[in-house]
């Protein structure tokens, strides 16, 4: 998430600038601001008229009956839905996506933490440098490394299996969770830790009873995080997925791509099978991190 | 209080968990990738073929300037537009959250979904087509799919949604004071605008222009699905995938790939040259 800041104590600027108080427009500022104004909201308007016209047209054309020409579709059904449903296996893919991404994003959040935790409390020269350096897979175009990988995982034997999928997805997983874990990591107060540990805590307790119970909503952020990252990642699990072992949106992807002679209804259903879990998966984010924010405010 | 600790000995150990899977799923095959480039199918020789091939062959190097052609406007058309919303919602607005939030709003589709959403928009019978026919604007439709310009307005629709995200945010940041100042010192709004306000974001905008240009010329989805991969939209990551999946040869996959990287840097250096010559420092010093 984008850290949103309030426009801090004086964002009212806008009042005494538009006001009668202390500045005076000339007639050509004023024109030339109604202008800027109309010219600003004809923008807004026409893109948000677009990605709004977008998502609903794929909506309704996945879900109408006969549509050419017309402004609605003649009427609604489910059928296409199930058809594409049913015909592209997408129960299945979804079932084996959801396994592959559940299972890399714990994985992930498990490898992250302790490197988290020392980056967090410990000084050592070139800290930054190996900050940026987690920083580097997703920064970089992943085809740099996804070809290489592909021809490697392919050489022994873990292309188009379970396994290397799941492995392939650490490299999405482990550099995000350290990205998105460190900011909660610091802002957790060391004192704690010192009173524990005056008090006989073991190092492991330390951990299990004081860092891990303070870290929860972090680790509940990041985990989201990766797991939509991951569920979008693309061009790697293309490279090196089978045809039984593929994630729900290459799948989608793949038929697409070779659709010539397929209904338009269709295909708009099977981007749709897409675009739900995604929505969900975003809601339950947008409200995860307002809830932590909440939480964190108090 | 923060104390800071020196790190010891053992603190390194912990590293180990999230540096091996990096090292060996991230930095082996990038300098497995580049030594790959300088080889030939099935054999273990150095030599430059791969690069030869490309620069000779009009099959591989086209997809530079089809790339190019193709990114370069396309990024900024999505600056000016990503600008100009963010620029107008700045400060407090009524209405300014559902407005990011619906400008942002592509970025969690992600790339397909778009797609088919411009599939079904701008196609022939669309809803664009069909409102600009009964308005009586235009006779025939537009043909906006499956060429260059379904492609285009992909990336229009993420890249301006990418943007918009990162502005919000770097317009959060510049004291509102500095603008007030100005005003009440009696710049005109325009004034204001290019004397304080610009200046200040300036590097900000450029790098995530870069970024986002960066990030585009390794389009690929919109190029297959709303495109035409055959020829127009024929980008990097296209003949790359070609290479890989169809022919087998990743040698020369990955060498269409570092010719990518390299062209991205450079265009990142071109970038950069201009962001360093107006730098005059950072914007939220003063709150």
């Amino acid at each position: 998430m984008k850290t949103k800041k309030t426009v801090s104590e004086n964002g009212n600027y806008h009042a005494p600038v538009q006001g009668k108080t202390f500045i005076k427009n000339s007639i050509k500022e004023i024109v030339f601001y109604r202008g800027y104004q109309t010219v600003s909201w004809i923008l807004i308007i026409a893109f948000l008229a677009v990605v709004l016209g977008m998502t609903v047209s794929v909506i309704l054309n996945a879900f109408g009956e006969e549509w050419y020409g017309t402004f609605l579709p003649q009427g609604f059904t489910l059928e296409w839905f199930i058809n594409a449903w049913n015909a592209y296996e997408v129960g299945e893919y979804f079932k084996i996506t959801m396994q592959i991404v559940f299972i890399a994003t714990v994985i992930s959040l498990i490898l992250s933490i302790p490197s988290v935790y020392i980056l967090a409390r410990r000084n050592f020269p070139f800290k930054q440098a190996l900050i940026s350096f987690f920083q580097l897979p997703f920064t970089l175009p992943d085809l740099l490394y996804a070809i290489p990988v592909a021809s490697i995982f392919y050489s022994i034997g873990l292309a188009e299996t379970m396994t290397g999928l799941i492995i392939v997805n650490l490299i999405v997983g482990v550099p995000f969770s350290v990205f998105i874990l460190l900011p909660y990591m610091e802002s957790i107060d060391p004192r704690l830790e010192y009173a524990a540990e005056s008090l006989g805590a073991t190092k492991f307790q330390l951990f299990r009873r004081i860092i891990i119970p303070q870290i929860v909503p972090g680790i509940t952020a990041s985990a989201i995080n990766i797991f939509i990252r991951m569920f979008n990642t693309f061009t790697i699990i293309l490279l090196i997925s089978g045809p039984k072992t593929q994630t729900l949106n290459v799948m989608v992807f793949s038929v697409l791509q070779g659709s010539g002679s397929q209904p338009p209804a269709m295909l708009n259903s099977l981007a749709l099978t897409l675009m739900i879990p995604l929505l969900f998966f975003s809601f339950i984010s947008l409200w995860v991190s307002s809830y932590t924010q909440r939480r964190l405010g108090k | 209080m923060n104390r800071v600790v020196f790190a010891r000995k053992r603190d390194y150990l912990f590293f180990l968990p999230s540096l091996v899977p990096l090292l060996l799923l991230f930095v082996y095959p990038l300098l497995k990738g580049l030594v790959m480039t300088f080889q030939e199918t099935g054999s273990s020789g150095l030599t430059l073929h791969n690069y030869i091939e490309f620069f000779t062959n009009p099959r591989y190097y086209d997809t530079i300037f089809r790339t190019l052609y193709l990114v370069i406007p396309a990024t900024i058309i999505e600056l000016i537009i990503a600008f100009g919303i963010t620029y107008f919602i700045r400060g407090k607005m009524r209405g300014k959250g559902i407005i990011a939030g619906l400008t942002i709003f592509p970025l969690t589709l992600g790339s397909i979904i778009i797609d088919m959403g411009i599939i079904s928009f701008f196609k022939p019978t669309g809803w664009f087509n069909t409102v600009l026919i009964n308005i009586g604007l235009i006779d025939e439709p537009f043909k906006l799919v499956y060429n260059y310009w379904g492609t285009f307005l992909a990336l229009i629709i993420l890249g301006v949604a990418f943007m918009a995200s990162n502005f919000v945010g770097i317009m959060d940041y510049i004291d509102p004071n500095l603008e007030q100042a100005a005003r009440s010192l009696g710049a005109s709004r325009w004034i204001t605008f290019k004397r304080v306000y610009f200046p200040l974001i300036r590097s900000n905008v450029l790098t995530v222009f870069a970024l986002n240009l960066i990030m585009q010329i390794g389009v690929y989805s919109s190029a297959v699905i709303v495109g035409n991969p055959a020829s127009e939209t024929r980008t990097f990551v296209v003949v790359a995938f070609e290479e890989a999946m169809r022919n087998f040869n990743y040698n020369m996959a990955n060498t269409v790939a570092i010719v990518m990287g390299i062209t991205q840097i450079v265009i990142l250096g071109i970038v950069f040259a201009i962001r360093k010559r107006g730098y005059i420092g950072s914007a939220s010093t003063f709150k």
